[in-house]
């Protein structure tokens, strides 16, 4: 069985322990100064820190942080690419024709790219470290969401292991019927769309099913209901909270008197 | 109402919003408290329907046009909202990993009752008295995506029973459980009926398990309800008629029925159990049957050929450093069908899909035809190997049938032309020739499975790998199955059958591998295997009643009488010595 990239997995690390609403702002606030870094350099150096907190504080390891980021990396390779020739600039890199890659095109479409590879590991430091139950018992506990909405994001979550899992499924059954050998006509997009069509096929006859499971079991029959699990704020989640906001302020503030 | 009903079913027909024809038309049916009621019926004879009209989904959402009450405690589910009528009713669906929505089964068990504004203390009594019920105690904490299916359906049924309805609907909740699953299941509801005085209604293609719980058999086909009564009443007599509906009879019915057809003119009026059938038929033909014994040919495979499949010493572990399986030795031979057997979870589907070579085992040695599968590339593992998956919407590639089907023989095949009539070919053989434009999700689950079949069918296979072939199929779809696998052409195939049911085992295979507490616990012929109560309480199977039939006319009448696992081995036996 293999271990799946966007699944909560229980361990001890210093953000496991932090409570899920603390990394919820964590998160946040990266995602705030993701936006804010507009260069290659200040979005490396958010990564790198993000990176740092993935190993060391969330215990994440090398490989698998290498695995994520490379499995993001060709779509941001992509996107790289096409930026880079669209957006203009003064300083050309090289031409060709019509085409030409300029250094401020290369250095805005880098910084975009090192942004979708930063957001998805952020995504999959708090997904792998927050139990998606807690999430939703934390928002309508901590932060008074009806428990409806908060439960429809935990379920939301709690539906994204399953699609992988499902996704891993697929492509077994391919393998073993050699159609990625066999269907070279195809390509990567029609591969990808076969995967999407029964991913959502599926996934729309779950989500029914799962809506008629949970109307059975009396979900928003009552207006509050009980909760068997009590959600604590941690003094890690605390520290978290200060050093991000903290981060935030500076950098952001940097950021922002630096254009 | 009669106040002795809990539920009442009268004149209900209901449509779909998007279909123009009724899915269930004029159903009536009664319930009474403590009563287990076991509703039979072929796919897509609107049992699960009929279940979501009980818990007021429909119409509440559903919408559709329902005609007809529906009366549960004497209120109309139309006057009831659904979460209202949720502590009256409790519904488990077919699909168990669908309905669960928590991480964890500790927090599954203790959703319904949340709901329901329970004291925390009174919710943990519940989860802890169906915890130990369901034998699921130990899986609390366990992350839900790491158990297996048969589990899962566990855990579904917990977080209904933990709201202690008055009525309990299961629709199909034995499908994906192993036997000793089942008997536990069935002593719930025996349980819950006797001292709680909850009403079941049991919504099932396998009536042998629940004979013994069922107060009534209820048959529904094509909509329409077409026989009541008790299990005698149903089943005596109409066994053909049930078989030809597509609804699965009880072994003992079937044999009877066997017996009947040989010439018995007596007819059968006891109790339908072993003890009573055994006497029914040393009644019939004693004075023939005490003379000398001729055996059958053994079909026990001779293993002085070259295996198929050899695996040493595997070992496999899982992600969270736990050993699945330790030290795995077998051999698979040409023509060989092994079935496969063993408890939920005790990593009978990670073997496969390792000797299949999606996965990597952690030490060990799997040989196909000599070659190590590790070393093969995934062309040469697909040319030899097939894998049938347990849900066979993950095994089509195109959207229609003749697409999917093609794509198997466009490798293989020399011309278009080829590929097509290869394609009709294999269509024919399994009946779905009708369906050959038609898209996949249009077929029923049963023609789903079989095209799953055939598409992990190719010339040059060596090994086919079939994982719970026939889950959740009626009787029509599983001997079409059936018949399949014991027709599949090819000299060297092996096949390998992942299976809780062992009517399917005595069906199809020469051997029994079975797998516990992480290794193989026995490896053998079936008779083998029913002669060892120890290792059968180990894996949690009981032996099929045609086998205890066997045993009892030979121990307690004095029948001089060959094994036989099956009724098919019986009659036949019946049939040479004369009956």
């Amino acid at each position: 069985m293999r271990r799946l990239l966007f699944a909560y997995e229980k361990k001890d690390s210093f953000i496991h322990r932090c409570d899920p609403l603390s990394k919820l702002i964590w998160v946040f606030c990266f995602s705030i100064l993701s936006l804010l870094a507009t260069t290659v350099s200040q979005q490396a150096v958010l990564l790198i820190l993000v990176v740092i907190v993935a190993i060391f504080l969330a215990k994440i390891s090398i490989k698998e942080a290498g695995l994520i980021v490379i499995t993001f990396v060709v779509f941001a390779a992509c996107w790289f690419l096409i930026q880079s020739a669209l957006i203009g600039g003064t300083h050309i890199f090289v031409q060709v024709g019509f085409f030409k890659l300029t250094y401020e095109g290369m250095n805005k479409a880098g910084a975009v790219a090192l942004r979708i590879v930063l957001l998805v590991l952020l995504a999959r430091v708090f997904i792998g470290t927050t139990e998606p139950r807690s999430l939703g018992l934390a928002l309508v506990q901590k932060w008074g969401f009806t428990y409806s909405v908060a439960f429809g994001i935990f379920f939301m979550m709690r539906l994204l292991p399953l699609f992988e899992q499902e996704f891993t499924d697929l492509q077994d059954a391919r393998k073993i019927r050699a159609t990625d050998v066999n269907n070279g006509t195809r390509g990567i997009p029609g591969k990808l769309f076969d995967y999407i069509k029964v991913l959502l096929t599926r996934g729309f006859r779950r989500a029914v099913v799962t809506s008629y499971s949970l109307e059975s079991r009396a979900f928003r029959a009552q207006r509050k209901r009980t909760f068997t699990t009590l959600i604590e704020l941690t003094w890690e989640g605390k520290l978290l909270v200060i050093v991000s906001i903290a981060i935030t302020i500076a950098l952001g503030t940097y950021l922002l008197l630096g254009k | 109402m009669p106040k002795s009903s809990i539920l009442e079913i009268k004149n209900v027909t209901y449509t779909y919003p998007t279909r123009s024809h009724p899915t269930i038309e004029d159903v009536n049916l009664n319930l009474r408290p403590g009563e287990c009621v076991l509703l039979l019926g072929p796919t897509g004879s609107g049992k699960s329907t009929l279940a979501m009209c009980l818990n007021g989904l429909i119409p509440h959402s559903l919408g559709g046009q329902l005609e007809g009450r529906v009366l549960v405690d004497g209120v109309d589910t139309r006057q009831s909202s659904v979460t209202e009528l949720a502590t009256q009713v409790g519904l488990l669906f077919q699909d168990p990993e669908a309905q669960i929505c928590n991480l964890y089964a500790l927090d599954e068990l203790a959703f319904g009752c949340e709901n329901l504004g329970l004291p925390p203390d009174e919710i943990q009594k519940r989860v802890n008295w169906v915890a130990d019920a369901l034998e699921i105690s130990s899986f609390l904490t366990t992350p839900v995506q790491h158990l297996s299916l048969g589990l899962k359906q566990r855990i579904a049924l917990g977080s209904i029973l933990a709201m202690e309805p008055r009525v309990l609907v299961l629709d199909e909740p034995t499908s994906n459980l192993d036997a000793g699953a089942v008997r536990t299941l069935v002593r719930i509801i025996d349980t819950l009926r006797n001292k709680q005085g909850s009403s079941v209604l049991v919504m099932e293609h396998d009536a042998d398990s629940f004979l013994g719980v069922a107060d009534r058999v209820v048959v529904l086909n094509k909509g329409k309800l077409v026989t009541q009564g008790s299990p005698k009443q149903v089943f005596l007599g109409q066994t053909q008629n049930l078989l030809d509906m597509g609804v699965k009879v009880p072994e003992l019915c079937y044999l009877l029925d066997g017996i009947r057809q040989l010439g018995v003119s007596e007819v059968y009026n006891s109790d339908i159990c072993v003890s009573s059938v055994s006497q029914f038929i040393a009644s019939q033909c004693r004075s023939v049957w005490r003379q000398g014994i001729q055996h059958t040919e053994s079909n026990h495979p001779q293993t002085k050929r070259v295996p198929n499949l050899a695996v040493s010493e595997l070992d496999i572990q899982m992600p969270d450093g736990h050993m699945l399986l330790n030290d795995i030795n077998f051999s698979l031979f040409p023509r060989e069908t092994v079935a496969v057997i063993g408890r939920n979870g005790v990593g009978k589907t990670v073997l496969f899909k390792t000797i299949a070579g999606l996965r990597t085992p952690t030490r060990g040695n799997i040989e196909i035809n000599g070659t190590n599968i590790l070393q093969m590339k995934s062309l040469e593992r697909a040319k030899r190997i097939g894998f049938v998956f347990q849900e066979p919407d993950h095994q089509f590639i195109r959207d229609r049938v003749c697409d999917d089907i093609e794509l198997v023989w466009r490798s293989i095949c020399s011309s278009p032309v080829e590929t097509i009539r290869k394609a009709n070919e294999t269509l024919a053989h399994i009946s779905l020739t009708d369906y050959r434009e038609s898209y996949i999700y249009q077929l029923s689950m049963g023609q789903r499975r079989l095209l799953s079949i055939a598409t992990a069918l190719a010339p040059g296979k060596t090994l086919l790998i079939l994982d719970e072939p026939t889950i959740g199929l009626d009787s029509r779809a599983t001997f079409a199955i059936i018949d399949m696998l014991n027709n599949i052409q090819g000299e060297a195939l092996s096949k390998i059958v992942i299976t809780h049911d062992m009517k399917i085992v005595s069906s199809l295979s020469q051997r029994v591998i079975a797998l516990a507490n992480s290794q193989i616990a026995y490896n053998g012929p079936l008779f083998g295997l029913y002669e060892q109560p120890q290792v059968m309480n180990t894996i949690g199977i009981s032996p099929s009643n045609a086998w205890e039939v066997y045993k009892t006319l030979r121990s307690s009448w004095g029948m001089n009488i060959n094994p036989a696992a099956t009724v098919q081995e019986l009659i036949s036996q019946l049939e040479r010595r004369g009956i």
